[in-house]
């Protein structure tokens, strides 16, 4: 068995590389209301092979709660990720994010993907709770599984 | 020191135990709760019980069983997403899974007291400190019980220490269990010690790929019983390439979904064992009876919470006096004191605290060879009676006698005593003399205080402070407590031969006068003189009269004074309270030994035995005829069984014998009687009580145990 930070910081794959042509996108991202610890969030992009692209937004750390965020963790264990990039902040049930990310336009409405899982404790765990085209359009959703109350992107 | 390390990380932790006790109580019930949802799955396989789940369960995603055996599938299809509590036998379900928010609530509570990473290392602390707590708890319920073959035997003492230790011996084991589980998760939660979670079983690279099998067929899961399941995660229905990720007590692994062959599976580490068996010591979850058992223990933690702070704030109010008691070995001054009363105590404690390094102890423990860097010694002694030792000097003239050692300090003797005694302040001269014999160099001459004064103390004290060489100011005055007059309002004379008088009285009582109880004592002021003298009360307040029971001494200030009265005369008087000449607040057999007017304490605590709890009188009195002291009262209390045995020795009759005689007959009774618990208590002459003791320690019975108990107590004149 290995650790998995092992596996993530040998990892080759690219993290949304520094680009000319790219946009900056503000995604924006509600959690459900429950009683307990905060929710585990990540969002990332896919390719139209349905590999892991890039993460764009992670806010944890601890390596014993990932596995929980299943549709990213299972790339990650086979294609390997950077973490260390990202946020370790909480992000309490019923609250808010926002963040901006710099994507390049190859990437954009050619068939790239934004997913987002989320999971918390005795919430259960919601893979793929929104999986939306990576497009030019601004967009406003709601998770099919209802972790993620809203979520939008604006470029 | 051991109370310290129980008392001061206790106090600490008093409100943060509390909160954890309490949401640990409410989240004790729920393995209990989960255990209820739980259905028989008569051993079946892994794979039976997935696919019924899945004929019944359209996008299924993940299998999950409780430690307490339930099970709940989580699905996501056109309807959208569900949780459902199922039945393992029929694949339905029954009730969707919901987590419960009360139950959400305290246990975010519990672990971060709602204030994150602060919280919880606080309540990791706290955990810690639970667990000291109850090691010296543990030692000190041994030491206060005589031994821990006693660590079951009844508590005595006053009501709310009794609560402490009652509580403590049943919450003990729960306590230790809980505060050791939740250190442990604790330090596994901040990475201190490896819980074997943070590492995950790499993802295969030999997966097939092709169309997948139905859960039921496929082979890995055969022979996997459920009740080893924790977790089945089904594949991405899109994705070929993803595998089932099977979890179980032992292990994790990953299995192919179309060919269903195990493609790895890793056995839990150590690390995580522990840990899983830790955590279900901690939550109950696997083993939800613990969990209540747990959860009551801790609903006792806020009774020891509380009655653990009231014991700590009653010793910091009553233990003021000696708190800069430098050790015997590093003092530079040593106060010995010889007190009977406790007034001689008061004087060498006003002294003590105005000197810098110095020991203070009574003579009885007198030990110079662990003076070790002392420069100068203090005796400090009054006088008992007509000049014998008081009594926390009684055996310092022996143990003087058998150290040979001149030693490298000098001493200096105060005594306090009464100049309208012959002998005035007999003993202090005997220790100066004793001194002086032994060779010892003494750096100030002796000095005597009559009554009390505290002008003589300043003096001396001036005197003192030259040769030490620094200024010293004493300023102790004895406080005085309320004088009463008394009036004598019932007289019952004792005597057959005239040359033995003993008279039984009965003073009114006055409103104000404060409370007593049988057993204390009354302090008689004889006209032209300030000494009172010491009575034992035969009643209580709540008598609404004041009995004592005196014994003419030829000669004496006091007795032939009250023995003069009559009724409707008046004498000054005050309560000096004896709390520790009292039975015990047990229901265990009581054995009073006394003679003379040792009876008047007896017939208080008899009358007050409304409990009707075993009380035997061993009484020795001179002649029936002369001193038949409270004959009536007894009887009737015999008749309502107050009193369970009278023992009555007589001195002076036909083959006259004395209390101690009657013991030994008795030997048989006695041993019977203690092995309940019970507890002795003398009252009367020196003389008579020596010989009582060394009855007593005859028949093998400990005394000097018993005394640490309070099990033998004594009043002695």
């Amino acid at each position: 068995m290995k650790k998995l930070a092992k596996i993530l910081l040998i990892s080759t794959a690219i993290w949304l590389p520094q680009v000319a042509a790219a946009r900056n996108v503000t995604f924006d991202l509600t959690v459900k209301s429950y009683t307990g610890p905060g929710a585990y969030v990540v969002v990332y992009i896919t390719r139209p092979d349905n590999n892991l692209h890039s993460t764009i937004w992670l806010n944890s750390k601890e390596e014993k709660y990932l596995p929980a965020l299943r549709g990213w963790h299972r790339h990650a264990l086979r294609q390997g990720v950077r973490i260390d990039g990202f946020s370790g902040a909480s992000l309490g049930a019923g609250k808010s994010v926002k963040f901006n990310v710099n994507i390049p336009d190859s990437l954009i409405d050619t068939g790239y993907k934004i997913q987002v899982d989320a999971a918390a404790e005795d919430q259960g765990m919601a893979p793929k709770d929104v999986n939306i085209p990576l497009s030019s359009k601004n967009v406003k959703t709601t998770g099919k599984r209802g972790f993620i109350t809203a979520f939008s992107m604006k470029m | 020191m051991l109370r310290q390390l129980h008392s001061i990380p206790g106090l600490f932790a008093a409100f943060f135990v509390f909160i954890l006790a309490l949401s640990g109580a409410v989240m004790s019930i729920q393995p209990a709760l989960d255990k209820l949802d739980a259905k028989n799955s008569n051993q079946m396989s892994i794979a039976k019980m997935a696919s019924l789940a899945a004929k019944t369960h359209a996008g299924i995603e993940l299998i999950s069983q409780s430690a307490n055996g339930t099970l709940v599938v989580q699905y996501f299809n056109d309807d959208g997403a569900g949780k459902d509590v199922f039945d393992p036998q029929t694949g339905q379900s029954f009730k969707p899974q919901q987590a419960s928010a009360i139950f959400g609530f305290f246990k975010q509570l519990h672990r971060t007291f709602y204030v994150g990473t602060t919280g919880r290392v606080v309540a990791g602390i706290i955990a810690f400190i639970m667990l000291l707590a109850c090691f010296s708890g543990l030692f000190m319920l041994a030491k206060r019980l005589g031994g821990w073959r006693h660590l079951f035997s009844t508590s005595r003492g006053k009501k709310i220490p009794r609560l402490h230790v009652d509580v403590s011996r049943i919450i003990i084991i729960g306590l230790f269990i809980t505060s050791l589980t939740g250190s442990y998760m604790s330090l596994a939660k901040f990475e201190i010690i490896d819980d074997g979670k943070g590492s995950f079983l790499a993802f295969p690279e030999n997966i097939l790929g092709t169309d997948p099998t139905p859960v039921g067929q496929l082979p890995a899961l055969q022979n996997i019983a459920l009740e080893d399941l924790r977790e089945l995660r089904f594949p991405f229905p899109d994705d070929p390439s993803d595998v089932f990720t099977l979890i179980t007590a032992n292990g994790q692994g990953y299995i192919d979904q179309a060919t269903g062959e195990m493609l790895v599976f890793e056995p839990n580490t150590l690390s995580r064992n522990v840990f899983e068996f830790f955590y279900m010591l901690h939550t109950g979850q696997g083993l939800w009876w613990l969990g209540i058992l747990l959860g009551l223990s801790a609903l006792g933690i806020p009774i020891m919470s509380v009655t653990g702070v009231i014991i700590w704030w009653r010793r910091q109010k009553t233990s003021t006096r000696i708190t800069t008691n430098v050790a015997a070995d590093k003092a530079e001054i040593v106060i010995l004191v010889g007190s009977e009363t406790n007034v001689t105590w008061g004087f060498a404690q006003h002294l003590q605290q105005k000197l810098a390094k110095t020991h203070i102890v009574a003579m009885n423990a007198f030990k110079p060879t662990t003076y070790k860097n002392a420069k100068k010694i203090i005796f400090i002694t009054s006088t008992y009676g007509d000049g014998a030792a008081p009594e926390s000097a009684s055996r310092f003239l022996q143990k003087l006698d058998k150290s040979n050692k001149i030693p490298n300090f000098e001493y200096a003797v105060l005594g306090f005593g009464d100049k309208q005694f012959t002998q005035y302040s007999k003993f202090a001269n005997d220790v100066d003399a004793a001194l002086t014999a032994k060779g010892w160099q003494s750096f100030l001459p002796l000095e005597l205080v009559d009554r009390q004064s505290s002008q003589a103390f300043e003096a001396w004290g001036h005197k003192l402070a030259k040769k030490l060489g620094l200024q010293l100011e004493l300023n102790h005055i004895v406080s005085q407590p309320k004088i009463f007059d008394l009036t004598l309002n019932n007289i019952e004379d004792h005597n057959h031969d005239d040359e033995f008088f003993t008279r039984i009285m009965q003073f009114s009582l006055p409103t104000n006068m404060p409370k007593f109880a049988a057993g204390d004592l009354l302090a008689i002021i004889p006209p032209q003189t300030n000494i009172a003298r010491y009575y034992s009360l035969a009643t209580s307040s709540a008598d609404g009269i004041l009995g004592i029971c005196v014994s003419k001494q030829q000669g004496g200030l006091c007795s032939p004074y009250l023995h003069g009265l009559k009724v409707g005369d008046q004498a000054q008087a005050y309560i000096q309270p004896n709390e520790n000449f009292r039975p015990n607040k047990t229901q265990s057999p009581i054995i009073m030994i006394g003679a003379g007017t040792g009876i008047a304490p007896f017939i208080g605590f008899i009358a007050n035995n409304n409990s009707k709890r075993d009380m035997h009188l061993y009484w020795g009195g001179r002649h029936p005829q002369s001193d038949a002291l409270y004959q009536e009262s007894l009887a009737e209390h015999l008749a309502s069984n107050h009193l369970t045995s009278l023992n009555i020795a007589h001195s002076r009759t036909e083959n006259g014998q004395y209390v101690q005689q009657k013991l030994t007959q008795d030997a048989d009774k006695i041993q019977k009687l203690m092995a309940q618990n019970a507890q002795i208590i003398v009252c009367g002459g020196r003389a008579m009580a020596d010989q009582v003791k060394q009855t007593l320690a005859d028949m093998g019975i400990d005394i000097d145990a018993l005394k640490l108990d309070k099990r033998y107590i004594e009043d002695v004149y």
